[in-house]
């Protein structure tokens, strides 16, 4: 999004530099790559051909449940977004359920980690470095955009926030206090460093905790910091007092902290003093505590808890600058932690498009976003872009696993949800999946059905009845045709069975013929196949009449391939000797008729003049019989 | 989703699912197949508490397979037959000593295939009856196999001119097929002759697909058939191939129908629309013995009498596959996730 | 990171052209040396020769694969001045090895040109079986199928005299009904008097006949064009490779009344120089979000536009300068060998992982 990204360097192994190369696309993210040697160059050619693509992290195992589980998500919230009324805590419950996939997914790449060799552990120590960081950039987010903060006095969501990812010193003051052992101090060099850990969280109940268990518990400085915490006022919406009210009363308090300390009250111990001077809020203080916190937004949280409780979100984006400034952050998270303080969102998608998790993170937050409301991204000529910015990230993503051979369901669930591009997308992508079994192909086939592509669904059969025909599977072939509701197709493997019966006089797939339905009339050569196939039915189980009466209206019916007319009138010969007179006199004067018209094939030749015997014979005995039953 | 609805992710797509069944005690094992991964995987999953106690599924081992899964069967306690989607059927056993692994007795590879070409074909789907295996497959053929022998006993090549894509065996020497057009062809193994017996359609309106078959566990001459536009027609095969009841069922195709084992008046059906559905016909149960054999699946689409309720809320990608023990099922779909579904009343 | 497979192509002189198929899964090449190879690749990434024949007598510029509807068909034009359709079937024969053999069949022998012909391209399938080559003489010519089984029967519909030598065409792949079916022609005449090189044809229903509809004032010789797919937009893409690249958009202007003025409103949507040098191909992904350009300088750049269509340099693949085989080899598994009537020449895949992203404000490639 800025103007001063570098392109990323891709080098080719066994490629010399400067080396004329050509690109071409193997289909939406694999290139391949060859070489064209510039003019006048004497080195011998290498014909050598280089697949390139990128490694997509989440088609690793590890990640690959965080992607599916994480769909359903998406998916729920696609529904949420058409229902009217307050979706905001539904919305909040959805955020939730992401973390906690993040989390689930933290945690078992943790196990894993635990348990394997060192050349896989580097590339999992990586995913948890990845996806850590997003969880917590995303309940940062959730805090300040999903989720309602009472009176919009965000400092207890922060001090929650900040415990949550930075549990450690928490930890080593619990496990401190279990052992209620007097003199902690002395007992664990890492006494203070609780202390102080506590502090910065704002956790004073267990700071109190940990200072009666110190060795001089008793000491009237000890004692007077334990009434200082124990009446430090905390703000609370629902503690009955305005921010005014609360202000006033706080200010008094730490005006009295403030006086105690110029008096030396806490001089017996250094650290209690330093923690005493961090509680009174002392500037100086909190960046000598600096050491004992892991980001930035620590000793943010800190500052706030005890300079500016009642901060509310526009006022925290001056804070989080001047801190993080200091402190020279600049890792993606932090920079995406700044911008979500600043409420620059814009900044905060171009920031987690860097976090490496292949656009996970970016699309699912700003759909969640978006859902909320919350995403207003404007550009340059101050025009809202918000749609497109949404829709380009999930179209990417939903991208991105449609190249995976496995994730193409999941990948066209988030194609469908992009009003604009999406469908047209996914219309390529679906054509260009390699088919593998039917199996397969029906589940392609059913996507494509539920997104009304009926010309994809005809296409893909299409080209299944191709392949089956080249399997030598010609009655495959023509069901593949029927689904595919080709006429023009199915007209041609009709006439690949009536050209086969011609040269080799057997019909095949007799079980797929006899048996087509109203199918039959999906074209005309289709008609004339079914028909026939029902004529040599009839005939071989002796029904004679129904075979003859099937062949009079074959005959007549125009379906005829000019090919195929001898073997018609051929079949006629027998049908015409047989021993009841079945055919009626008007049959015979079609089949004259048609021997006319239709007798000149070379193949009926040898065959013409006793066919027209035949129909001489039968014609005096039908109508010597039909006479017979005008008379009666 | 509901509260006794418990989802494992797994990493790949599966396309079976099979309890691995105890005599006399609850089933804690069970068998998934994997499609769609350029290498697939048949894994061996047990129950395992976790630090809340609750129980959930491990994997004890794994076997690599080339091809999709597209069939899991067990024929005896600890022996089961999978086909491929690349035309092998593998009979593999589990094995306990010195460890848990598979163990493979035997393989029939290549034995759908398409001769033009010679390219392997699916195998899309086995039956057994007791040490026999019948597997048919896209290249028409039908294959008796014999848990013992390397050879197949008997392959009828032309079987039917479409793809099939199911099979069931009804009895020792009767299975029934079905195929892409629907065509359901009865085989009487004692005809050496190459053809069915009888031949008749899943639907007569639309030329669906047949996509599963299931028999009746004490009634075999019952059968249930699904097409892929998600109907269920059920035939009483004593009488005639005339559908006894046919009714439009699931949105898209159905992918397995379950008789419970134990409890026949139990069918579970799932589908390719995401639809996990238990009918249950449990105060008409004595209908079946009625002098008149009219079938509680006689009645279904005819009238209200069987209750059907989806077990779970609608999945967004296909279920491919159930199985039940007592009042436990298991279903896995193309979310990459296997469901454990618990208490079920039968 | 990257994953790099590497394939010995097996041509004895410089490939000038690769065409995948529709999945990404078949190869084709084509060389200087008068052959043409198809390779298939497996489940596992490697990719075999499945197919090598002499198809022209003189250097093969470019391959081309047809729709997948029309089965598995080739295009290819030389210097030989032909092009030609080549069809890939499965033997029938009943001798040992004869069946099931797969191989390839010139359907079609296009002989019109006088002159080397310089491109080849099926239209989209949409228009049905149609080819369009261009050649030196300056002349594009539309061949038909009509019958789109049967593919060794082509007629010369039309030949448009564009009156330059042309270099390179495109079709325009937009499936949409609402425009005619279109083609863009590129010369590299080197003479930079003439208005433009590069020419929109489009073909009227009613007078049945293709004219050039409008000119793109690029005077420098034109060494490639492609047609970016539609996805649904108001305006069509043309990316052209010249003396640097350019990415245009044409709006068609909705306008009954034919005008005097332009038929398209066109915008230059991206230009850059930063291969410094000739740019010599082209080339879409199949849904024309990133767009390759080769140029002289020895680098294939990847560009894309963002999602206020921004257009940027997103990647640029180079030569790392090492000539030495220290690769190591792929150990992918091969599946068993299933086809055992066809040849399976193994090719020598080889398997590498390429560097890690660096700079941290490296642009995601997705």
């Amino acid at each position: 999004m800025d103007e001063n990204d570098s392109p990323l360097t891709i080098d080719i192994p066994n490629v010399p530099k400067h080396l004329r190369i050509t690109g071409s696309w193997v289909n939406s993210n694999r290139i391949g790559i060859y070489k064209k040697l510039a003019k006048g160059s004497s080195e011998k050619y290498d014909p050598t051909v280089y697949i390139l693509r990128p490694d997509i992290i989440l088609f690793s195992p590890q990640l690959r449940k965080l992607v599916n589980e994480s769909n359903g998500v998406f998916l729920s919230i696609q529904k949420i977004k058409s229902v009217s009324g307050d979706v905001r805590p539904e919305l909040l419950k959805h955020s939730k359920q992401y973390r906690s996939i993040l989390r689930a997914c933290i945690e078992s790449l943790q196990d894993i980690c635990g348990k394997c060799l060192s050349d896989k552990k580097e590339s999992l120590e990586n995913f948890l470095t990845i996806f850590y960081q997003i969880e917590c950039v995303w309940h940062l987010i959730e805090i300040l955009y999903v989720d309602v903060v009472p009176g919009d006095v965000i400092l207890p969501q922060l001090l929650e926030w900040i415990r949550f990812h930075f549990p450690s010193r928490e930890l080593v003051a619990v496990k401190i206090l279990a052992q209620k052992t007097i003199g902690a101090d002395l007992e664990y060099p890492n006494y203070w460093e609780a202390v102080i850990g506590c502090a910065l969280h704002g956790k004073l109940d267990l700071v109190r905790a940990l200072l009666a268990l110190h060795s001089k518990a008793d000491h009237p400085a000890f004692v007077m910091a334990e009434n200082v915490l124990k009446t430090m006022p905390i703000y609370n919406v629902y503690g009955g007092y305005s921010i005014d009210g609360f202000t006033t009363c706080w200010k008094r308090w730490q005006l009295e902290l403030c006086s105690n300390l110029n008096s030396k009250a806490f001089i017996v111990d250094t650290n209690l003093e330093m923690i005493m001077k961090l509680i009174a809020g002392e500037q100086d203080m909190l960046w000598q505590f600096s050491q004992y916190t892991d980001a930035w937004y620590e000793l943010l949280a800190a500052k706030l808890f005890y300079t500016s409780p009642c901060c509310k979100q526009p006022e925290l984006s001056l804070h989080a600058n001047n801190i993080s400034k200091r402190w020279q952050a600049n890792r993606p998270s932090d920079n995406a932690i700044r911008a979500v303080m600043e409420s620059n969102l814009h900044r905060v998608i171009k920031e987690i498009q860097y976090m490496g998790d292949n656009g996970w993170f970016a699309a699912h937050l700003v759909d969640l976003l978006y859902a909320c409301g919350k995403l207003k991204i404007l550009d340059r000529d101050q025009v809202e872009v918000s749609n497109q910015l949404h829709e380009s990230l999930i179209l990417e993503y939903g991208n991105t696993l449609m190249g995976h051979r496995s994730l193409w369901q999941c990948g066209a669930s988030y194609l469908i949800h992009c009003p604009v591009q999406g469908l047209a997308r996914l219309e390529i992508l679906l054509q260009s999946l390699p088919m593998g079994s039917e199996a397969r192909v029906n589940k392609i086939l059913d996507i494509a059905r539920d997104n009304k592509m009926d010309h994809i669904v005809t296409s893909i059969c299409k080209i299944q009845g191709l392949k089956s025909m080249k399997q030598g599977r010609l009655g495959n072939a023509l069901a593949w045709a029927l689904k595919a509701q080709d006429s023009g197709f199915t007209t041609y493997i009709a006439d690949q069975f009536l050209k086969r019966y011609a040269e080799y006089g057997e019909l095949d797939c007799r079980d797929l013929l006899e048996n087509l339905g109203f199918c039959m009339m999906a074209s005309d050569r289709l008609t004339f196949l079914g028909k026939y196939c029902e004529f040599h039915q009839m005939y071989s189980i002796g029904e004679f009449k129904e075979a003859a009466s099937l062949l009079v209206s074959l005959l007549v019916s125009n379906l005829t391939p000019k090919y195929f007319w001898s073997i018609l009138l051929s079949d006629a010969i027998p049908l015409l000797e047989a021993k009841d007179v079945i055919l009626s006199s008007s049959d015979c004067f079609e089949l004259l008729r048609c021997v006319e018209a239709h007798g000149d094939d070379l193949k009926f030749q040898n065959k013409i003049e006793i066919f027209r015997l035949a129909v001489a014979r039968n014609l005096a005995r039908a109508l010597s019989l039909e006479g017979c039953q005008v008379e009666h | 989703m509901s509260e006794n609805v418990q989802g494992t992710f797994v990493s790949e797509k599966i396309s079976k699912i099979r309890w691995k069944h105890e005599d006399f005690e609850d089933a804690t094992n069970f068998i998934t197949g994997s499609w769609d991964d350029p290498v697939n995987k048949v894994t061996h999953w047990t129950f395992q508490m976790n630090d809340d106690g609750e129980s959930y599924p491990a994997v004890v081992s794994s076997y690599a397979i080339l091809g999709d899964v597209t069939e899991i069967k067990f024929i005896l306690k600890d022996f089961f037959v999978i086909s491929t989607s690349i035309g092998t059927v593998r009979l593999l056993q589990i094995h306990e000593n010195p460890y848990s692994q598979f163990k493979e007795h035997m393989s029939w590879e290549f034995i759908h295939k398409f001769d033009n070409t010679n390219d392997y074909a699916s195998c899309t789907g086995l039956s057994t009856f007791e040490q026999d295996i019948v597997s048919v497959g896209e290249d028409g053929r039908i294959n008796l196999l014999t848990a013992g022998q390397k050879q197949p006993v008997r392959s009828i090549n032309d079987a039917d001119s479409c793809s099939m894509y199911c099979i069931d065996f009804l009895r020792h020497n009767e299975i029934l097929t079905g195929n892409l057009r629907g065509h359901m062809k009865v085989w009487d193994l004692r005809n050496d002759q190459d053809l069915p017996a009888t031949t008749f359609m899943l639907s007569d309106q639309s030329k669906t697909e047949a996509t599963s078959i299931a028999h009746h566990p004490t009634q075999r001459h019952i059968v249930v058939a699904g097409g892929g536009d998600g109907s269920l027609t059920v035939w009483d095969l004593r009488h005639n191939t005339y559908p006894m009841s046919q009714l439009n069922a699931h949105a898209k195709a159905v992918s397995e129908i379950l008789f419970h084992p134990d409890r026949p008046e139990n069918l579970f059906t799932c589908s390719a629309s995401g639809e996990l559905w238990h009918w249950n016909n449990t105060q008409h149960s004595k209908l079946s013995l009625d002098p008149t054999n009219t079938h509680w699946l006689n009645t279904i689409g005819t009238n209200g009498k069987v209750n059907v309720t989806s077990l779970c809320s609608a999945m967004h990608k296909p279920i491919n596959s159930i199985d039940i023990d007592r009042s436990t099922l298991l279903f896995g779909c193309d979310n990459e996730a296997i469901y454990v579904v618990r208490n079920i009343t039968v | 990171m990257f994953e790099a497979h590497s394939i010995n192509a097996e041509h004895k002189d410089l490939i000038h052209d690769i065409a995948y198929d529709f999945y990404g899964q078949r190869m084709a090449t084509c060389s200087s040396d008068h052959y043409v190879k198809v390779w298939d690749e497996d489940e596992h990434g490697n990719w075999h020769l499945s197919a090598s024949w002499k198809a022209h007598s003189g250097p093969v510029w470019k391959v081309t694969w047809a729709h997948p509807e029309f089965g598995q068909v080739l295009a290819t034009c030389s210097s030989d001045r032909t092009a030609a359709v080549w069809e890939e079937i499965v033997g029938e024969g009943s001798g040992p090895g004869e069946r099931g053999m797969r191989h390839w069949v010139r359907r079609t022998n296009l002989v019109d040109s006088r002159k080397s012909v310089t491109d080849v391209k099926f239209a989209p399938k949409t228009l049905g079986l149609l080819l369009a080559t261009c050649s030196e003489d300056g002349v594009i010519r539309i061949y038909e199928a009509p019958d789109v089984m049967n593919l060794s029967q082509w007629t010369l519909q039309h030949d448009i005299s564009c009156k330059l030598q042309c270099s390179c065409l495109s079709w325009n792949p937009s499936l949409s009904r609402l425009h005619p079916p279109m083609i863009a022609v590129g010369s590299d005449d080197s003479n930079p008097s003439s208005d433009g090189k590069v020419f929109i044809y489009e073909y009227s229903e009613s007078s049945r006949r293709w004219t050039k509809t409008q000119t793109l004032n690029i005077v420098d010789p034109i060494h490639d064009i492609a047609f970016a797919p539609n996805l649904g937009r108001s305006f069509h893409t043309l990316a052209i490779a010249s003396k640097d690249v350019q990415v245009i958009t044409l709006k068609p202007v909705l306008d009954n009344v034919q005008s005097a003025s332009s038929r398209f409103e066109i915008n230059v949507a991206a230009q850059f120089s930063d291969h410094d040098s000739t740019v010599w191909r082209v080339c879409w992904n199949i849904m024309g979000t990133i767009l390759a350009s080769s140029g002289d300088d020895g680098c294939v750049r990847l560009w894309k536009d963002n999602y206020i269509n921004n257009w940027k340099c997103v990647a640029v693949l180079k030569g790392d300068g090492t000539s030495a085989q220290s690769a190591e080899t792929s150990t992918a598994a091969t599946p068993p060998n299933h086809s055992t009537g066809i040849q399976q020449t193994s090719s020598t895949t080889r398997y590498y992982k390429l560097g890690s992203i660096s700079h941290p404000n490296q642009v995601p490639w997705h």
